[in-house]
């Protein structure tokens, strides 16, 4: 059962790859200008925080951990499942899941990694640049980050199946969710110890941005095993009510008739 | 010989919501009822194959669709291969194959080998299995030249022949062809046909098709199952429909200097016996052919006869 699974994942992110890397010139060109494009991103911080020194006791070592982190996460995210965000809305709006249903596989699963973004390998790349480059990269660390990586991920996949999901009751989501879900990836890509009070408790329990914005550098920091644990169980119950939030959307699904074809 | 497809009163509504004033459309929101299918009812036997046709907006595509999980029925109750399409997504999967002729299952970068080599990850049919049942089907539709190269390079009937093959490699038991030949040339769409016909010979594949053509029909099908406004206008044998619908004949007759003239009878207004003598006592004939009318003609007059339109006698010249 588990073997089938990883056989047609891996199949199906090598076939999604493949269609993206089979026009290499646009590949390459998209990946170094999104390591330059966040390169940008990270020198900006890094000026402000020479100018004005800390943040609520973040440093410039901590900005740049965290935009590591959050590019690397993105990275992951959209390099595997670009379909979501990018995609299943208009699919939905245009009745184009029938492929997918048609196929005795998990629908969002297949949906979801049908598309690969070139760009999210250059955040990726980028991404690993910076954690190594903030110095905070250790052997006590490295877990840490490791589990960012993959709770982050997760984080970035549920909210995008929630935005896109929404198209089964509204039409023209494909264009105002991906605004939401910037907005979202925004969120993640300021310094987290700005957040306090009732708004760091609404980015990690309502919109949980802070996964990936402040809770990572925390437990660096400071690890807690209650930190720990809300790393590990926000991320899990997030993406299991996105996942039912998927499945109650798609008893609603009017199929169309536009022509089409992958990739 | 046991049923591939039972459908008893099956019925899918659409809704849209009605145009209103502001706080009644939050408050009190209405909606128009459209029936796309009303309570169809149907039984298609393993091995048959079975042209589902109908204008327009009839509910053809509907109905397919909710045989094959993608769309839920609004009531009633179906089977395909004995399984309940609405519940069974995932098996059933294993069991059918589909082709919608607008949509495609081929990545458009990628050759169609490499969309096979994920179909067979999909399906989880082992290598060997795979790489035997590749080697019928690329014979049998005759793609081995371009199988190697990105699609986007095709011709539509190129593509066609990839499609289908990509909705047989799991070996299905219902083959649901929509539309299968749109667009496509003379040459292209008599392949399909043929090769289509072929499968069902070697290994009883069930074919349901939908089409608009009528060479389809007549070609590919032995029963065919014609609906309108969602509903059973007539499901009989391509046979019987034909010879139910043939009181219509096309007689061409040619004189002694070459010129043709060409006759339409309605054999039910006017005996053939008659129509022929009139021909006959007009013209200096030196050849004569009495010809059926094309399956594109039958369809007419049925969806005409379900409209309500009465019979009219033609006899027309030149």
């Amino acid at each position: 059962m588990v073997g089938k699974f990883l056989k047609f994942f891996g199949q199906l992110l090598k076939t999604s790859i493949s269609n993206e890397y089979s026009l290499r010139l646009n590949f390459w060109i998209e990946v170094i200008f999104m390591a330059i494009n966040n390169s940008f991103w990270v020198v900006t911080w890094l000026i402000l925080f020479n100018k004005f020194g800390s943040v609520n006791g973040w440093g410039s070592e901590h900005i740049v951990l965290m935009m590591g982190i959050t590019m690397a996460t993105f990275g992951i995210y959209s390099f595997c499942f670009s379909g979501t965000a990018d995609w299943l809305a208009g699919y939905i709006d245009r009745g184009e899941l029938d492929t997918f249903i048609l196929q005795p596989k998990n629908i969002l699963l297949n949906v979801a990694a049908s598309k690969c973004s070139p760009s999210a390998f250059g955040d990726f790349l980028s991404g690993l640049l910076f954690i190594g480059f903030s110095g905070l990269l250790s052997l006590s660390s490295l877990p840490i980050i490791l589990l960012t990586l993959v709770a982050g991920c997760l984080v970035f996949l549920s909210m995008a199946i929630f935005v896109g999901t929404l198209a089964f009751w509204f039409k023209g989501v494909e264009g105002w969710g991906t605004q939401i879900f910037h907005l979202f990836l925004n969120l993640t890509m300021q310094p987290g110890s700005i957040y306090t009070g009732v708004v760091k408790t609404v980015l990690l329990f309502a919109v949980p941005a802070g996964i990936i914005a402040f809770l990572p550098i925390e437990l660096v920091m400071n690890p807690t095993a209650w930190g720990l644990v809300k790393m590990v169980a926000i991320p899990l119950v997030f993406f299991a009510a996105s996942v039912w939030f998927f499945y109650r959307g798609l008893r609603r699904y009017e199929s169309g008739n536009n022509f089409g074809i992958r990739g | 010989m046991s049923y591939a497809i039972e459908v008893k009163n099956l019925s899918k509504s659409f809704y849209s919501r009605k145009k209103q004033g502001f706080w009644a459309g939050i408050f009190a929101r209405k909606y128009n009822e459209k029936k796309a299918v009303n309570k169809l009812s149907f039984t298609i036997k393993e091995g048959e194959r079975v042209a589902f046709i109908g204008p327009n907006g009839a509910g053809k595509s509907t109905t397919i669709k909710m045989l094959t999980s993608i769309l839920h029925p609004t009531s009633g109750r179906a089977r395909v291969m004995g399984m309940n399409p609405a519940e069974d997504r995932e098996l059933l999967a294993y069991n059918i194959g589909a082709v919608f002729g607008q949509r495609s299952q081929l990545w458009q970068h990628l050759s169609p080998m490499k969309s096979f080599e994920l179909l067979a990850a999909v399906y989880d049919i082992p290598e060997s299995t795979f790489k035997k049942r590749l080697k019928n089907l690329v014979a049998t539709f005759e793609i081995g030249e371009y199988i190697d190269k990105p699609v986007r390079t095709f011709s539509l009937g190129e593509r066609m022949r990839c499609e289908i093959v990509a909705s047989l490699l799991h070996n299905p038991k219902v083959l649901f062809l929509d539309e299968p030949t749109i667009g496509l040339d003379v040459v292209a769409k008599a392949k399909i046909r043929e090769t289509l016909k072929e499968l069902n010979r070697r290994e009883g594949t069930t074919i349901i098709l939908t089409s608009h053509d009528a060479g389809d029909i007549e070609d590919v099908c032995n029963r065919a199952i014609i609906i309108n406004h969602g509903k059973i206008v007539i499901d009989e044998s391509i046979t019987k429909l034909k010879a139910q619908y043939l009181s219509r004949k096309v007689i061409r007759a040619t004189g002694a200097r070459g010129k043709i003239s060409v006759y339409e009878i309605d054999t039910k207004c006017m005996p053939l016996q008659a129509a022929l003598a009139d021909i006959i006592k007009k013209d200096d004939l030196v050849d004569l052919t009495i010809e059926d009318p094309s399956m594109e003609e039958i369809i007419k007059d049925v969806y005409s006869k379900s409209e309500n339109i009465s019979c009219s006698i033609k006899l027309r010249g030149k």
